[in-house]
């Protein structure tokens, strides 16, 4: 027997997964069709259609935003690098370890957090600099993109804390971490890039964890650029995905809306 | 001399199912008109965005009207074709006739 009522997944999807908002009209029409005897299958592949289409049109409204995600996000792995050595020299989350707890997570937490967040700000601003030297607005989307960021971020992080597997093939392949990687780990990956230099670690620290001396290799952050392995790529990708989101909502897609109410 | 720009096939269908409706130009008359002319199942999604697109070309122009309890609450959104849509209604018809005529040998078929 048919519903007197569309498909509420479908009808939900309508009013929450198209970019730019819902379309009262469009909303309001596909409702009256199926009132007026449509079944579940044309409603079905009408909201499918117009998200579809929808995406289409905000991807087309904003290709320099595809473009630059993943270009901004392939210097990731060596903003990572940079910290992780800078960190060397700093010792900064070793002072927060002398902390009590609940401070010493706080603070290593609020560090990983603002070295991640620095990375996609300075994208987001790099990205609306044409904007802001053509006399555009000029602090408003920049908050913006910062909110947005912030809050993509966060949903990231908790995806991966309840993705438990995604720890466990971390520790298996000493591959991708959202942060400042451990030294050892870092540097034990790459072997076979001819830009990367070997070095010996420091044979104390290495003899402790695994028994005897290794001879690591030491990559340069322009060789974590270009680098295009697995471990490397999967460190992207969250920070494309949250700069993505972020200059999505900063620019937004086109979307003509100068209807208006009659009277 | 400005660039003219002339209607694509779906462009042209809606303008005309647009104008033939007259004040009763909203989406579902116009997916239906679309459906009986061409023969096929209309995306009423594709048809908004075609609309939208004609809006942002200034060939017509919309408006909500008031929210209806059989449609939900929701509004319906009026079209109509604007004085420049129409005029390029006109050209692009203009140039297909005269492109017709050139084809001699199609004349008579299907009509």
């Amino acid at each position: 027997m048919r519903r007197a009522e569309p498909p509420s997944l479908a009808t939900w999807m309508l009013d929450h997964a198209v970019p730019g908002g819902r379309d009262e009209g469009l909303a309001g029409d596909l409702l009256e069709e199926f009132c007026a005897g449509r079944s579940e299958g044309w409603y079905w592949r009408q909201v499918v259609s117009a998200i579809a289409i929808a995406f289409a049109r905000a991807f087309g409204n904003n290709a320099s935003l595809l473009l630059f995600s993943p270009l901004w996000s392939m210097l990731a792995p060596a903003w990572l690098l940079i910290v992780t050595r800078a960190e060397e020299h700093a010792h900064v989350t070793e002072r927060f370890y002398r902390m009590d707890w609940p401070w010493s997570m706080v603070c290593d937490l609020g560090l990983l957090m603002m070295v991640n967040l620095v990375f996609i700000w300075s994208g987001i601003v790099v990205y609306l600099f044409p904007d802001l030297m053509h006399g555009g607005e000029r602090l408003r989307p920049i908050v913006r993109g910062f909110a947005a960021s912030l809050r993509v971020l966060m949903m990231v992080w908790v995806a991966l804390i309840v993705v438990p597997k995604y720890f466990l093939a971390v520790e298996q392949t000493s591959g991708p971490e959202l942060g400042p990687v451990p030294t050892y780990r870092m540097y034990k990956v790459d072997r076979f890039s001819p830009l990367e230099v070997a070095r010996v670690a420091p044979q104390d620290e290495w003899t402790a964890r695994y028994g005897h001396p290794v001879i690591v290799t030491e990559p340069s952050a322009f060789s974590l650029i270009t680098d295009m392995k697995q471990a490397t790529v999967v460190v992207r990708l969250p920070f494309f995905l949250v700069l993505l989101c972020a200059l999505w909502r900063v620019s937004p897609p086109v979307r003509i809306r100068n209807a208006r109410t009659p009277g | 001399m400005t660039e003219r720009s002339y209607l694509g096939e779906f462009e042209l269908m809606i303008l005309l199912t647009v104008i033939h409706l007259g004040d009763e130009a909203y989406g579902v008359p116009i997916s239906r008109g679309l459906e009986v002319h061409r023969g096929r199942d209309v995306s009423v999604g594709s048809v908004y965005a075609a609309l939208e697109r004609l809006e942002g070309k200034g060939l017509v122009a919309s408006s909500l009207g008031d929210p209806t309890p059989e449609r939900g609450g929701k509004a319906k959104r009026y079209f109509r074709v604007t004085r420049e849509g129409l005029r390029q209604v006109q050209d692009t018809r203009r140039v297909l006739k005269k492109m017709w005529r050139t084809l001699s040998e199609l004349k008579g078929e299907g009509t």
